[in-house]
This record gives C-alpha cells, structure tokens and sequence, in this order.
C-alpha cells in the first residue's frame, strides 16, 4: 500500500511534467488501475456471466493484452486481407468486361442504403406484403425479449427441441442462443467459426470470421472434444471434415433453422444470404421451418440493389469477388415448408432519427473496419467491441447494447480514419466514434486524471506558465545522452518502452513573437525569397502547434524558413495557443469548444490568405472537426467553415498551393529517406503521392520503401495516454516495419508521430533518425542557397 | 432453353465462355466443354470411380455410387441410360434421411439453369431432392448449356427478378466455385458443408 502510494504521487510528479511539456503523458498508471469505468459499475464477472452478458470491459482488456498467440495471427490476418482486398477491387476496375471503381461502388451501394433508411416504413410495407405473397409469415418483435420469445413459442408449438442455425449477427445481439438453450432447446451452430466459439462458450470476436482470435491449437482441442476424434493441430484439413461429419448429424436432428439476411429484397419478398461454406443452404433447407431473424437495415429495394451489395460485400469481407454461395430464398418450397421472419428494432429506430448516426445502419457487416484497424489487431474483438466488434461496433454497441456498454471499447479507438477508407458504404465511423465518445463522457465524467490536464490545457496563460516551469524544472532529468528524460521510477507503464522529451529551453512563440501577447505580429526574417511560388507576395499565418512549440521550436524555424523561401509573407497570429484537439479527442467538447473559440478568433484576425501549419492533426481537427464541433451554434459553425476554407497543413500548402517546382531543394544526394505517412493526413487529408514528391521531386532524394506505411504509429493521441500498452503494441509493429525498411531516416509530417516515433526508437536502443518532414526540406534549402544562410 | 442460336451469337456466348471459365477455374472448378450428353455421362463415370476424398465416409459396400438430380429426368432423360451403361450405380436421394444415405455416394450430378461469366457462378433454381444432390456429395457436377450464359450480375439480378413469384424462383442459389472455409487460422479448406470438388460440364461449347 505505502509503495502504491509512493508510486502514486512521483506518478502525479510526472504527470505534471508532462502536461506542461506538451507531451500528454504521465505516470498515473496506479491511479488509473483503481479507476472503475462506467462498463463495470455496480457489476463484476460473475455477475455479467449470469446475465450472459460479456465480462467487464477492463477484463476483456486485461485478458486480450495477454495474448500474444492472438495478437500474431491477427496480425497475419490483416495483411493478408489487405492485399487480397486490394487486388479484388483492382482487379474488378481492371476486368475487360467493364468493372467500376470502389469510390463509385460505394457510392452506388451507399445511396441505396439511404434510401431505405429515409423511408423505412414504407420499404417494410413493400417487404411484408411481397414476403406474405410468397407465404411467409412476417413478424415485428417489440423487444429483443419479445423476438427471442416468438421464436422460443413456435419452437414449443412445433416440438422442435433441437435447431440448427448458420450465422447471424442479430441472433447474437439479441442472446437467442441462451435464451433457447434456458428453454431446454438444443441449438447447434453451423457455421464452422461460429460453432467454435460456441464450443468455447465464447463470442464471435470478428463479424465475418468468428473464431479468428483463436489458433489451431485451440481449434484443435476443441474439435477433439467434441467430435470424440483426436485431432492434430497441423492436421486443419482433418478438423474441417471431423466438423463436417458431426455437424451433418445435427443437420439431420434440427426441426428448425434459423437465418440472419445479408439483406431482405422488397420487390420480390426475398432472403439473400451469402456463406462460403454451403451452410446456410442446409440451414434453410433441411428442417421443415426457416427462421430469420433481421433488422430494417437489411432492406434492398431491388434485386438489381441486391447485385450491388454483392459487388462489394465480399471483396470487402474477404477479397472474394462473390462468396461461394449466395442464397435467395423466397417463402416456402416445398409442402409443408414454412418461412417466418422477426424484425429487431432495438435501437435501430433511434439510430435512424440521429442524423449523427443515421449512416451507421448502412452497414453491410462486411467486417473492413476491423481488418485494418490497428488496436484491433492488438486487442481482438473481444475487447475492441462488445457484441458487435470492430469500428462499427464502437459505434452500434450504444444503440443496441447502451452507452454503459460503449464506455470501454470506445476508449480504444485512435482516431487513425483507416476504417473510413475501406467502409464499402462509405460511413463516418470515425467521427461517430468520436460522437459516443462525447457522450460517454457527457454520460459519466472525464476519467479523474484527464481532468486537471484538460483544465490546465485549454487555459493559455496558465498552459504557458506551466509549461515554462516544466521547460526549466525538467532539464535536469534530461539524460546526459540526449532530449529525452531519464527514466522515472513508477512510471514503467509509460517509460520502459517510449523515452519521454525534454521541453526546448526557449520556446518557438519566444523567437516568433517573443513579448507580444496579441495582435498579428510579422514573423522574423529567417530566409530571403529564394524560389518563385504561387505564394510569392502572399500572407500566410503560421499555426505553430502545441507540441513543435513547446518541444521541437526548430521545426518552427524550418517551417517559417522555407515558406519565405517560397516567397510567402508569414505572419504569427500571437494570441494563438492549441487548437483544442486533445480536449475534442477526449471526448470533452465544452472545452474543446473553448479552445476552438479561441483559435478561431486569434486565426481570423491575421486576415491572411492561408493559414498554415506543420502539425497535420491540427490541420484535421480545424478543417475538418471544427464545422462538427459547432454543428448546434451555426454562428460558430459558419466562422469555422471559412477558417476551414483557408487551413492547411504545410504539405498541401507546398504542393497544391504553392507548387514549389521539382529540384526547387535539390542539393546532391543524402541517405535515402522512409516516409511515414501519417494516419490522418494519408485517411483525412488524402495525403498520398504529395509527400513522396516533395521528397523525391522538389528535393531529389533517394527513398525505400516503408512496410505498411499508412498504418497509425500508436501515438493516438489521448490513447497513448489512456491506454499505453495499446499504444506500446501499436508502435512495436511500426517499428517492426521500419527494421524491415532498413532505413536509417524515418520522415514524417505530424509532431504527435514525431515525439512517439523518437520515444519508442530512444527506448529500444535503435538510431533511426526521425524528422519532420519540414526540417528534411530546410536542410536542402539551406544546402541550396548557403548564401543565403551565411551567418 | 437452347434454340436456335446464330452464328455471331455463338462467338459471343463462346468468349464468354473463356471468361467463365477463368474465373471459375481460379477458384479450382474444373470446367469441361462438351458436345454432347454422353461425355457428361463419360465424366460423370470416371468421377464416380475415383470414389470421394479421403477424409470423407467410404462406401458401404465396394463401390461408390453416383447421384442424380430427379428433375434431370425431366430435362435430360438420356443422361440416366448413358450413366447405366457405362456401369455408373445410381442411387436414388432419400428426402426423408438425406445426411445418412449420402454415405457411400462421390458424386452429385445436376443441371444449373444459367452461369454468370463476371463471377464464374452458376445459377440453380432447383427444388429440395435436386438441391440434396448438389449438396450432400463430396464432389458435384453441374450441367451448364452453353446458351444460358450471361455476361454478368445485372442480368442475373434481371433473371432473379423474372422468376420471382414463380415456383422457380422459391429458392435460387449462386454457386461460385466448390464450398470451402477459411475460419481456422484463414487456412482455406475445401469441402466444408458442400462439395469439395466442383466440376461443371457446359454443354455446346465443344465442337460435336
């Protein structure tokens, strides 16, 4: 207890540090530990396992970190899928009898899921009325209780004791399962994933591969046990036929299937359901009552609607062109057959009156999101989910499953936008994500340490004091090596694996406009006009950025240098402090708000052309988060989308905007350079071939290439704070790619990277060099024009 | 549904052919282009013999058996006496214990209705003993007319749209290539649930 609390307050020493210094870290890992999230008040274990609910979510999380076994093969599962999608898609474009490209397959499929979420009632009529032609029966549940029970009373009605079913999400969100099998019903899962997450009494941890978190060790001993076989682990040819010939048995038992839909066709009064394995063929064929169970969400007007979602439902899910079997079954066939649907609303009603969320029912259950997310591949869907897993789950689960149930999984989402590039129906996940965010802490609170930080952030003058004294109390724990703090004991959690910054000793608003406090200052000359741009006699405002302030002021004078190298008038609105991002990615919008305010005000008075930073997450979060943010006060929202019309980060701003020429900064040859393209400026800014020319055109440098180079580097912002181990992971794979590369120069265009990439390589003993992508052009500038630059 | 096709029409049904046959051949169906009635049955026979795979339950007596889809009958009443013949035994599907009696039997063979050049799929719109023999064997054999090809989705789609309300149209499968599953550690496995070996035999697509 005394070493806890030891522990606790050099964590809070630490904290303080951090804060000031910019670097959104500190050791409060022991207080964070006594935390309860809201996921747990009030429950434990064994309390949510009577409820078949999942355990708590900080049991899940512990559980997940633990399992390297899992973590390795997601890992392999996610590259995997990324080239098989990629190709599919590629090759879809590329066929000779004409395919379309997957903006405009997304588009399409998009449009058509919107129509039906717009008129759902009308769309549910043309259903019921053409399904109940086709002899079905079509049933509105009331509840998920009330949907459990009709199926739980025909069941009673017909004698059936034991039914089969093929996979259906529905099914698990609304616990039939359980519910059936409290009931004395036998029900016995055909989908091989899904049967063996129901022999380990566990829940699918993916949408479409449910067992993909476990290894074929573990399938091993579970079909073993279940089919009387011994069965070898390598043998998986061997335990695919073991489950086959037990599972046909129960094929041959069931009175009853039980579906989901892929969709559910109005013209025609049809089920679509795509397997790969036949499954569902015999689920719907064999027993004598089909049974499926379906949301709204799954309505296609059309069966030309339905071609659309198979164009992109399986090059989606698994680089497939179409699944092996697609299955439309429309009312009995067969004397004596009988087909019901039961319609689920749970939430989804209310999901569609949110026009936050409205895109979310949308979603085709394709399972994208998870496969290129990068704390799901550390976590799994166990943790990285609740019932529904990956992105989307972040964001359905507070609809279906409450905001309680979301309060944990959501904390895990980085804010890296690669979800939103492989969505086949182009929703918003991470936006919504940060939307459940929101409310989650409007619901229950900041978590306690966020708090004081957040206070402290969002109030420049105190932020500057403080972060002051952190620049002058912290040089002395500066290792005599380097920038980086010593290790701090209590801290491990943080430190053992990233090295921490020390403050720069002056900051860059000192050099830029050092004892002015307000107005729009010109900044110091650091460079003449040396390359004719399209900014040539332009005025430019420069946002400097929080963390290049406070710890890295010479990518300031990079930056600065090499836009009045380009001719640019750069001006440095002082009144400027941090654009509110940490408090927006916190979930915490009245400050955020703030802070917001606050920017826009000090940035709308240099009355500049462009207004220009280095910090590319703050480009995001101006240009992108701030119309959002003031979606409810249209003044604020009208003056954040003009603010927003002239934000750019500096990459755009050379490229796009300024068109510096090629060999503009070329000087001789250097090392060749890896790029890191940062998550958001690669997902948000669309950021893709502008960075590599720059390096290789209008620098004429060397490059190699870098193994998964759009992938998020861990730092997540607030998640590198709340979740470390997360974070930790996220940056070893990063790493791992970076060894892969053999590069010795890692460039990038985001400080936040910047600081995580250089902590990590510090702490491993690598020398790797990382820099900004700026300070790379400045040295070629300098190198250029050393006239110029001759003291 | 073959009538009389023209000539231009046959060169247009004959490169989509080609392209069926890539795609379905990438998947590992094995597509045969036959004249006539009686190689299918040639075929059919040698499958027959080479019994199902290893891992699947062996005949009860000594040798496999071949089964046939009833409506095949109806539709190509000769395949029946040029399998006989060639001394293929035949069983008869059992609705009432499908899983069990399909011990013993290698080969399902039934006809598809159309196939789908874009993706390499059939379509069968069949009723429930013929969807058994596709279904319950090790190994399936699909008999395709060279005529009831089409270019792509969008005139399947059209096609599902037509048979709707039909008898026909009560259930309709697109089968792309043979049932497979990747659930454990994404190692791709054939014959999950269906047959682990597709063949399908497009009648007109060889020269008689």
């Amino acid at each position: 207890m005394v070493e806890q609390r030891t522990k606790r307050t050099i964590g809070w020493g630490v904290a303080a540090l951090a804060v000031a210094s910019g670097a959104a870290i500190g050791g409060v890992q022991a207080a964070r530990r006594a935390l309860t999230p809201p996921d747990q008040r009030g429950a434990d274990a064994a309390e949510a396992a009577e409820r078949h609910e999942p355990e708590p979510f900080a049991v899940r999380y512990r559980k997940s970190l633990a399992d390297d076994r899992m973590r390795a093969g997601l890992l392999r599962y996610q590259r995997n899928w990324r080239s098989g999608r990629d190709a599919a898609f590629r090759q879809y474009l590329a066929a000779e009898d004409g395919g379309k490209s997957f903006a405009d397959l997304r588009t399409e499929l998009a449009a058509v899921k919107d129509r039906v979420i717009a008129s759902p009632e009308q769309y549910f009529a043309q259903f019921k009325a053409a399904a109940e032609r086709n002899g079905a029966i079509v049933y509105e549940s009331t509840s998920p209780d009330d949907a459990n029970r009709y199926i739980a009373d025909l069941c009673a009605r017909k004698g059936v004791r034991v039914i089969d079913k093929s996979k259906s999400m529905a099914t698990e969100e609304i616990g039939l399962n359980h519910y059936l099998e409290e009931r004395g019903i036998h029900v016995s899962e055909t989908d091989l994933g899904e049967w063996l997450v129901q022999l380990s009494a566990e829940r699918p941890s993916h949408l479409i591969a449910p067992a993909i978190h476990m290894d074929r060790f573990v399938t091993a001993g579970l079909l073993s046990q279940a089919t009387g076989q011994p069965l070898e682990p390598d043998d998986i040819g061997g335990q695919v036929q073991a489950a086959r010939q037990k599972l046909r048995d129960d094929f041959l038992r069931a009175r009853l299937g039980v579906s989901g839909a892929n969709a559910v066709i109005c013209e025609t009064g049809t089920t679509m359901i795509v397997t790969n394995e036949g499954n569902a063929e015999l689920v719907t064929s064999l027993p004598d009552i089909h049974v499926v169970l379906v949301g709204r969400e799954k309505l296609l007007p059309t069966m030309a609607d339905a071609m659309t979602q198979l164009r992109t439902l399986a090059r989606s899910a698994t680089g497939q062109a179409i699944s092996v079997y697609t299955t439309f079954v429309s009312g009995p066939d067969r004397p004596g057959k009988e087909v019901h649907y039961v319609f689920v609303d749970n939430g989804r009603t209310a999901m569609a009156a949110d026009p936050d969320f409205r895109t979310a029912l949308r979603c085709i259950r394709c399972g994208a999101c998870a496969n290129v997310c990068p704390p799901y591949q550390v976590v799994g869907g166990h943790a990285f989910g609740y019932i529904y897993t990956g992105a989307i789950g972040l964001v359905n689960t507070a609809f279906h499953h409450g905001l309680a149930a979301d309060a944990g999984p959501q904390s895990l989402c980085v804010s890296c936008n690669a979800c939103a590039t492989v969505c086949p129906v182009g929703i918003d996940l991470p936006r919504q994500i940060l939307d459940v965010r929101q409310k989650v802490v409007a619901e229950y609170g900041l978590p306690w340490y966020k708090r004081p930080i957040l206070e402290l952030w969002s109030n420049p003058t105190v932020f500057d004091r403080a972060a002051r004294a952190a620049a002058r109390l912290s040089q002395p724990l500066a290792a005599p090596s380097g920038p980086f703090m010593r290790k701090l004991p209590g801290a491990s959690n943080y430190q053992s694996w990233r090295s921490l910054p020390v403050p720069a000793k002056v900051p860059a608003r000192d050099q830029l406009f050092g004892g002015v406090t307000a107005g729009v200052p010109v900044a110091p000359r650091l460079a003449p006009a040396l390359i004719p741009t399209k900014v040539t006699g332009k005025r430019v405002a420069y946002f400097i950025q929080c963390l290049t302030d406070r710890l890295y002021p010479q990518m300031a004078e990079a930056t600065v240098r090499l836009m009045q190298a380009c001719g640019a008038e750069v001006v440095v609105p002082a009144a400027q402090h941090c654009c509110g991002l940490p408090a927006f990615d916190s979930g915490d919008w009245e400050r955020a708000k703030t802070m917001a305010r606050a920017t826009i005000l000090a940035l709308e008075e240099a009355n500049a052309e462009w207004i220009v930073t280095a910090g590319a997450s703050c480009a995001v979060a101006i240009a992108h988060e701030y119309p959002h943010l003031f979606k409810d006060e249209p003044a604020w929202r009208t003056r954040s989308e003009a603010l927003a019309a002239k934000m750019v980060d500096l990459t755009t701003f050379l490229t796009t905007i300024a068109q510096v020429p090629d060999g503009a900064l070329a000087a001789g040859d250097g090392e060749p350079v890896a790029y890191h393209n940062f998550c958001q400026s690669h997902n948000v800014l669309q950021l893709r071939e502008e960075p590599l020319r720059l390096i290789r055109d209008v620098l004429g440098r060397a490059m190699v290439e870098l193994p998964e180079a759009n992938v998020c580097c861990g730092f997540g912002g607030s998640t590198s704070f709340d979740k470390p181990e997360l974070s930790e992971h996220i940056l070893a794979r990063k790493l791992d790619n970076v060894d892969q590369s053999g590069t010795t120069i890692l460039i990038t265009d985001n400080p936040g990277c910047i600081m995580h990439l250089r902590g990590g390589i510090e702490a491993s003993g690598r020398t790797v060099r990382v820099m900004h992508l700026v300070e790379l052009l400045d040295e070629g500038l300098q190198a250029k024009f050393p006239a110029a630059f001759a003291e | 549904m073959t009538s009389t096709v023209s000539a231009q029409q046959v060169t247009q049904l004959l490169e989509l052919v080609e392209r069926f046959a890539a795609r379905a051949e990438a998947l590992g169906v094995r597509i045969h282009r036959v004249a006539a009635l009686d190689e299918v049955a040639a075929i059919a026979a040698a499958l027959a013999e080479d019994g199902g795979p290893a891992a699947f339950p062996p005949p009860r007596g000594d040798q496999w058996s071949a089964i046939l889809a009833p409506s095949l009958d109806n539709t190509h009443p000769a395949l029946r006496q040029f399998l006989t013949a060639r001394g293929v035994p035949l069983v008869a599907v059992d609705t009432a214990h499908p899983t069990t009696a399909s011990v013993g039997i290698a080969l399902g063979i039934s006809a598809a209705d159309y196939g789908i050049a874009e993706t390499g799929s059939l379509i069968v719109a069949d009723n429930f003993p013929d969807r058994l023999v596709r279904m319950l064997a090790p190994k399936h054999i699909a008999l395709l007319n060279l005529a009831d090809l089409l270019p792509g989705l969008d005139q399947a789609g059209e096609r599902l749209q037509q048979l709707a309300g039909t008898a026909a149209g009560r259930y309709i499968s697109f089968i792309t290539g043979p049932s497979r599953t990747a659930d454990i550690e994404m190692s791709l496995t054939v014959g999950a649930h269906g047959p682990a070996e597709l063949h399908i035999a497009i009648i007109g697509a060889a020269q008689g």
